[in-house]
């Protein structure tokens, strides 16, 4: 059987909002911001903000942009090839992007990718990339294996490495880091 | 196909993922779970489709889609996945499992039961109906005939049955 969105191209972009509405939840979840709360900020209607999460339809990028912005939050949208041109898997979770490009160290340009692959560890460029934009007396650091990340506050524009542990595998579990960079934004 | 006429299938037409997949139980009036869903809306069926499609893939739990009951001692396999059309809101409640004990990284969704709720509304008459499926040798034959798994007993448990150790 063929996945649900290859009938077409209105499917996949239902699923495509869809997806984008669900990582706004999420957000709204970590956050404790409301439905009502993002829709006074946005200046609309609890019910037409219950209506997009409910029922996105076709959102529209400009709608998009408006509500991550309304969360603090940014847009990027992506072509991807995963090897599946009739799409007959469907879409990948817009999460995956995320979380990757988390566990990448949020990398802001391509050469903090470069460096990524040239760093003699994940780890060792992990820590770099991690300590070289937010300058920090490290505290207490181990020595892990790969995949690792850092975690850290950065209250009053102090930064402190308090702990640099293991991904536990627990897939559900957002790197610190991604918290911090988003405080520190 | 089991004996008891209870037989499980995946959710089709959707992306199930390597270790999270669900489906539905069926054969029996109270497992109305696969019947309602497809008598769902397309575009709610979307919604669903996409749904378990996000938890498939690893996501974590969005109150307002699809939850767990972790905190619930008696219930705590238990799982629902929502959707609301108009003033109606639906709950597919299942339970969790692990079928494999050669690979006890896959954890299957068993979605039973269908139900019409209120906004934030969890009958706990319906999660004990799914947790009596849950444990019953009819789900449970019917999750092995649907993982076959020639991994022999290790003495902890029967096939198909949610160990302790696993739920964590």
């Amino acid at each position: 059987m063929t996945h649900w969105t290859s009938h077409s191209s209105r499917e996949f972009a239902y699923s495509v909002c869809l997806g984008f509405t669900a990582q706004l939840e999420l957000e709204m979840q970590r956050t404790g911001i409301t439905r009502a709360a993002l829709a006074e900020k946005l200046n609309k209607t609890a019910g037409r903000v219950s209506q997009v999460f409910n029922d996105p339809g076709n959102l529209s990028v400009k709608t998009m942009v408006d509500y991550a912005r309304g969360l603090g939050m940014k847009v990027g949208i992506i072509a991807y090839d995963d090897g599946d041109p009739d799409n007959a898997r469907g879409p990948i979770n817009p999460e995956v992007f995320v979380r990757s490009w988390e566990f990448a160290g949020c990398p802001e340009d391509l050469h903090e990718i470069e460096d990524a692959h040239n760093a003699a560890s994940w780890n060792d460029f992990y820590v770099s990339s991690w300590t070289q934009k937010h300058p920090v007396s490290m505290q207490c650091v181990f020595a892990v294996p790969a995949p690792a990340y850092v975690t850290g506050t950065e209250n009053s524009g102090i930064t402190d490495v308090s702990r640099i542990g293991y991904g536990n595998g627990n897939i559900t579990q957002e790197p610190p880091i991604a918290q911090n960079r988003r405080r520190s934004a | 196909m089991p004996l008891t006429g209870i037989t499980f299938h995946l959710v089709p037409g959707i992306r199930q993922g390597p270790r999270r997949m669900v489906g539905f139980l069926e054969g029996h009036r109270e497992l109305n779970a696969a019947e309602e869903f497809d008598s769902l809306k397309e575009n709610r069926k979307a919604f669903v489709r996409s749904s378990i499609e996000l938890w498939a893939s690893g996501s974590n739990d969005i109150n307002e889609r699809f939850h767990g009951f972790t905190n619930d001692t008696e219930y705590s396999l238990s799982y629902v996945f929502k959707v609301k059309d108009n003033n109606v809101n639906h709950r597919f409640y299942g339970f969790l499992c692990n079928p494999l004990l050669s690979n006890p990284r896959v954890r299957v969704c068993v979605l039973c039961i269908h139900a019409r709720k209120g906004q934030h509304q969890t009958d706990r008459a319906e999660l004990a109906r799914v947790e009596q499926w849950r444990l019953s040798s009819a789900a449970s034959e019917a999750m092995s005939a649907a993982y076959p798994d020639d991994l022999p007993s290790l003495g902890k448990g029967k096939r198909g049955e949610v160990l302790p150790w696993k739920t964590k």
